[in-house]
């Protein structure tokens, strides 16, 4: 199972980033977080909607509400450029981050 | 099929840990959505009815750490932006009247400021009330708004005793009240309801708000309240044009603007050609510069200013005196702050004013409801008009129409119409995106539109699934 402290700080990018691909709904992204990550994230799926609030009071995503075909109200959201603009800082953060705990642990491994 | 009640307790579980109540039902449709989305999905995954709804509501986790973790995110933040500025103003305002005394020992402000320091108090109560109002209320009753304002305007001519040439009506142990800003904010408030009334009308619809706003501004000019007339058209102004270039009576929006501005400058040439000679003169005086028709006020004006110091009392009024400035706590609050604290004091409140429009208008532009949009907009155009008439008027470029300045001059009932204005903006960013949230069928339809107060954005013409 994954560190949680570990999860916490990449759910904010991760949500961007799909919301990049297309506009969505809460639960077509936990099952899309789900299935590109080969089942690996797998979040306490009510954890989701206070990061998605969180980042629209931020003025990082935006919503709007649409019917299904059953008649149901369904909340979409869809990302701006202010979250496009965060989504790709953090990109960039995480590739130099990425990168340079590849080289430590790399270098422990030709270190053995 | 499920009962529904382990869905239901958990999400009534979650929402009661959100304090901020109007946000509760879109939380609640978003998490239903939710469960009854998952539930089907382990219903075709082959578990019965009662297994999904208990195995989807699992996913979701602690209902107590989701709704405290909600709570949070939608506890309404303070707006400091805001508050800090009308704070500094109003202790500035404080300041005139002591720095007034410490000038002219023969002045005894004292009363003056006990009183303008339970009106500030009662205004900020009135904030707040008008704060926690749903100020949306407001939009369904613009008649009653606009005959709640002629009534007032009316009441106080026919009843009213006068006071310089103006009707004000007499509270006993409070004061003269003239009614003629809060009439004006009536009928800006009015006028918001008119825009959401008329603006499916088009150009008829523009036509019924000229003829509205025409009779409103008639009646304040008659009062008469040349300050309240020019503040109120100016806020009709930047509501109309606002609404036209948002093309809300119509897509023809240049041709709107020309015919709007062409009949105000028509109207305002036959009034002009209308009045007498003498008149004319008075009318030309208030926005006069020149040696011969300069009024009193705007003499004494530029003597303060061309002797004002940085820092300090103007030679002014070391050598004539303090009783030679006017209007000295109210209308002319700039000239004063100037004249008895220095240029630099007056620098510091421009750019304390500046940084408030600015401020209010960012966050006026971020509304994402249409009549909180034009309300927080009205809001931002009757202060801002003010600021900018008084600041005119204090440094003697305008000699009529002037007006107290917002949270700095002396006045009660201006500061509790400000102080409301504020409660009102401040409300509309409280409830900004909770209130009326439209909702529309997933098939066809425009890619924008503005339906109900809210901005609908379609990007899907493909199913998400």
């Amino acid at each position: 199972m994954l560190d949680k402290s570990l999860m916490a700080g990449s759910t904010t990018m991760l949500v961007l980033n799909l919301l990049e691909q297309g506009d969505m709904y809460g639960y077509q992204m936990i099952r899309e977080l789900e299935q590109r990550s080969e089942q690996f994230f797998s979040l306490k799926e009510g954890t989701l909607y206070p990061i998605l609030h969180g980042l629209e009071k931020d003025g990082l995503i935006k919503s709007y509400e649409m019917k299904t075909e059953q008649g149901r109200p369904r909340k979409y959201y869809a990302i701006n450029d202010k979250g496009r603009r965060l989504l790709r800082d953090k990109k960039q953060e995480w590739q130099l981050f990425s990168s340079a705990v590849n080289k430590v642990m790399g270098g422990v491994r030709y270190a053995e | 099929m499920p009962n529904n009640w382990l869905r239901e307790a958990f999400i009534q579980s979650v929402v009661q840990r959100i304090r901020f109540k109007p946000a509760r039902n879109a939380v609640m449709r978003e998490l239903e959505d939710h469960l009854q989305e998952h539930t089907k999905a382990f219903i075709e995954e082959g578990l019965s009815p009662g297994e999904a709804e208990e195995k989807a509501v699992t996913c979701m986790g602690d209902p107590a750490a989701v709704g405290a973790d909600l709570d949070r995110v939608h506890r309404p933040r303070i707006q400091w932006s805001l508050i800090l500025p009308v704070l500094m103003l109003s202790f500035l305002g404080v300041a005139v009247l002591l720095n007034a005394e410490l000038i002219n020992p023969h002045l005894n402000t004292s009363p003056d400021l006990v009183k303008s320091i339970a009106v500030f108090l009662a205004g900020g109560l009135l904030a707040f009330c008008l704060y926690r109002l749903d100020y949306t209320k407001l939009k369904n009753h613009p008649w009653v708004l606009y005959f709640a304002s002629l009534g007032i305007l009316l009441a106080t001519l026919l009843l009213g005793s006068p006071v310089n040439g103006v009707k004000v009506i007499q509270l006993p142990s409070i004061g003269s009240l003239k009614p003629d800003h809060l009439c004006s904010l009536l009928f800006v408030l009015a006028f918001l309801g008119f825009i959401l009334k008329y603006q499916s009308q088009g150009l008829i619809g523009l036509v019924k708000m000229g003829l509205i706003s025409a009779f409103s501004l008639l009646a304040l000019l008659m009062f008469p309240s040349f300050s309240a007339m020019l503040i109120t058209l100016l806020t009709y102004l930047l509501l109309l044009t606002t609404a036209i270039i948002k093309k809300q009576f119509g897509a023809q929006r240049w041709p709107l603007l020309l015919l709007m501005y062409g009949t105000l400058l028509l109207v305002s040439l036959l009034l002009l050609l209308s009045i007498d000679g003498y008149r004319l003169e008075r009318l030309s005086s208030l926005l006069g510069s020149t040696d011969a028709i300069k009024s009193y006020p705007q003499y004494v004006i530029s003597n303060l200013l061309q002797e004002a110091r940085p820092i300090g009392a103007s030679g002014y009024i070391a050598s004539e005196g303090f009783s030679a400035l006017p209007g000295s706590g109210s209308e002319y609050a700039f000239t004063t702050i100037i004249a008895t604290m220095g240029w630099l004091a007056g620098m510091a409140v421009a750019l304390i004013i500046g940084f408030f429009i600015v401020g209010m208008g960012m966050k006026a532009l971020h509304i994402r409801t249409q009549y909180g949009f034009y309300m927080a907009l009205a809001v931002l155009g009757l202060l801002g008009a003010k600021f900018l008439v008084s600041i005119l008027a204090g440094v003697g470029l305008l000699a009529g129409g002037i007006t107290g300045m917002p949270f700095v001059s002396y006045g009660a009932a201006d500061c509790l119409i400000h102080m409301a204005s504020l409660g009102l903006f401040l409300s509309v960013l409280r409830t900004d995106g909770y209130l009326q949230e439209s909702i529309q069928s997933s098939s066809g339809g425009r890619i924008i539109k503005l339906e109900d107060g809210q901005l609908i954005i379609s990007l899907h013409t493909r199913r998400n699934k």
